[in-house]
């Protein structure tokens, strides 16, 4: 079942539209007047031209936000690195202050090496030991600290800068967020546009220009070749369609051959609306030959409850009177069908379809049946028809049994035909 | 020889005489129209190109049997239709529009009685056909108000008829 729905999506043929809302206040199916064509398109042609402008707009935005992000990038990597070497400098000259003024340290110990080596042995090589000490005043170390000062008043002014780039990166963070917000309403001014040109043009779309009779054609071959497997199958035939709007009721309650085929569940107790419908369908098809199907596996949801429960929600016992007013029995509508098809499931055994006459105790082959006829004297008779794949027309998954002409109903005319 | 016709987009397309003599509608233009082009002032170029290519493609198949509404119909639709057919759902009612409109029926052909021709115009009406059988299985199992947002119809019932499909609908909710 899943497979073949999934089947049936891909073999779709056209693309489903987006989703587009009429005004509520536009309760009309068909074309509007020519003058509000006129205006409409007129409307249309303005909203395309305010469309291109937003358009053209929300280029430039988006734009302006790739450069202030762009800007952004550039900005918060100058910081990151201006503070990384703000700080990396910082630590270059503590470590110098801590070298200078270890350095100072020296300055006394060559002169005590010689203070205390005049006059003794090892004087000369003192001496040299002295002389190569260095010491805080030495050329190097005074570059040194006039290196140091420049540094130092150059971590002030990367500081100073670092600061000035935040303040910078804010204002191109504003900018930012007011494009942003900008595009935002821009995009939402576009999406109502759009809305607008294809609302009008929903209402002048050629769907609306279908003639009654095409929509006739379309109707009669949804009815012939419906999916009898959809889940709507509870309603008959042509009501689903008429479910939809104002004109495809009109349509179909007012085209008889589209009930010629009339599907029905053989219940004996029916809702009353439908059953009134399927008796209109009956009537108003007049001499033209009606076809019913009935259902053998797909039961409809009220039947179902009717089976489940019969006497205790739908009758009253005593008196043998329907309690619910809303179903009605079905013995006299359903009865004399001229054209009757059974629709029996696929998946039932693999038998030769039986008809059983009650009243004569006899089972016919449904051939047999067919060639036969066999005389049924009495009004109680009865029809049972048991399951097994069909015989005649095969369509996919359906079988028919197509019992049309020869199978002559009028032997029951006072009576429902039970399927069971 | 042929026939110049102008499409409601001011597009000319040069279509065999004989071909556009079997347009019901143009028939009757062609007479008086001398050598002038034949105006379609419902018909836009991109859905005559489609319907010409229709008949292209079908001018050889024979002529289908005469409807009367017996034989029995089917929604299948073979390889190149549907490949045909395979457009957006505006163009889709356009072509059923268009071949209607040019009322492209075989029963007019079989009186013309030009076997050759007969074929490219039954073909004609076969492709508001299959527009038709496409529609068809679009709404195939689907709810109204799933078929209402395919085609953007609007809920437009009176309170009288909604009181009615109320009733309809308790019976017929989905299990």
């Amino acid at each position: 079942m899943a497979k073949k729905k999934k089947s049936k999506i891909s073999g779709s043929s056209t693309q489903e539209p987006p989703s587009i809302t009429i005004p509520e206040c536009y309760r009309w199916n068909l074309l509007p007047t020519a003058r509000s064509q006129a205006r409409l398109n007129q409307l249309t042609a303005a909203k395309g031209e305010s469309l291109k402008m937003v358009e053209v707009e929300i280029t430039a935005t988006k734009k302006a936000i790739d450069e202030s992000e762009a800007e952004i990038a550039n900005l918060e990597k100058a910081i990151s690195r201006t503070e990384y070497a703000a700080d990396l400098m910082e630590k270059c000259l503590k470590s110098f202050k801590t070298a200078m003024s270890d350095a100072s340290s020296l300055d006394g110990i060559p002169t005590e090496m010689i203070a205390s080596a005049i006059g003794l042995k090892g004087f000369d090589l003192c001496e040299t030991a002295a002389l190569l000490t260095g010491s805080s005043s030495s050329t190097e170390l005074k570059a040194l600290s006039s290196m140091m000062s420049r540094w130092s008043s150059n971590v002030e002014k990367m500081k100073e800068t670092r600061l000035e780039m935040k303040k910078e990166l804010l204002g191109w963070r504003l900018e930012r967020a007011l494009h942003s917000d900008y595009l935002v309403q821009l995009e939402g001014h576009h999406d109502s546009l759009k809305e607008i040109i294809n609302a009008i043009h929903a209402t002048m779309s050629p769907i609306r220009k279908t003639p009654t009779e095409i929509w006739i054609k379309i109707f009669n071959y949804w009815i012939q070749d419906r999916d009898l497997i959809a889940s709507h199958h509870n309603l008959p035939s042509p009501l689903l369609l008429g479910h939809v709007c104002s004109l495809w009721r009109q349509i179909c309650l007012s085209t008889p051959h589209l009930w010629r085929r009339v599907d029905i569940h053989p219940f004996l107790l029916w809702p009353r609306p439908l059953l009134d419908i399927t008796a209109g369908a009956k009537k108003a098809t007049g001499s033209q030959s009606l076809e019913y199907v009935f259902f053998h596996q797909f039961r409809a949801y009220w039947g179902v409850q009717t089976e489940a429960n019969p006497y205790q929600s739908w009758f009253d016992a005593p008196s043998g009177q329907l309690k619910r007013q809303d179903l009605t029995s079905s013995q006299e509508q359903l009865t004399n069908l001229p054209h009757l098809r059974l629709y029996l499931s696929p998946s039932a055994p693999l038998t030769v379809p039986t008809l059983s006459v009650n009243s004569t105790k006899k089972t016919y082959p449904l051939w047999e049946f067919r060639t036969t006829r066999p005389r049924l004297g009495r009004a109680a008779d009865s029809v049972r028809v048991c399951g097994g794949v069909g015989y005649g027309e095969c369509l996919a998954h359906k079988y028919f049994l197509r019992l049309n002409a020869e199978f002559e109903m009028s032997p029951f005319a006072n009576q429902p035909i039970r399927i069971i | 020889m042929s026939i110049t016709i102008v499409t409601s987009d001011n597009e000319q397309f040069c279509v065999e005489k004989l071909v556009a003599q079997r347009i019901a509608l143009i028939e009757d233009m062609v007479e008086n129209a001398g050598d002038r082009p034949i105006p379609l002032p419902n018909v836009t170029a991109s859905v005559l190109r489609k319907i010409l290519e229709y008949c292209e493609h079908h001018k050889n198949d024979p002529l289908p049997p005469y409807d009367d509404g017996s034989r029995s119909r089917t929604t299948h639709i073979s390889e190149w239709d549907q490949k045909f057919i395979t457009v957006d759902q505006e163009m889709l009612f356009e072509i059923i529009l268009a071949a209607n409109y040019l009322e492209m029926k075989p029963l007019l052909y079989v009186r013309l009685n030009v076997p050759r021709v007969q074929c490219l115009t039954a073909c004609n009406a076969v492709a508001g056909d299959i527009g038709c059988k496409t529609v068809a299985n679009m709404i195939k199992g689907k709810s109204p108000e799933e078929i209402r947002k395919l085609f953007n119809i609007v809920n437009n019932f009176t309170p009288e008829e909604e009181a009615q499909i109320r009733k309809e609908a308790e019976w017929a909710e989905d299990r």
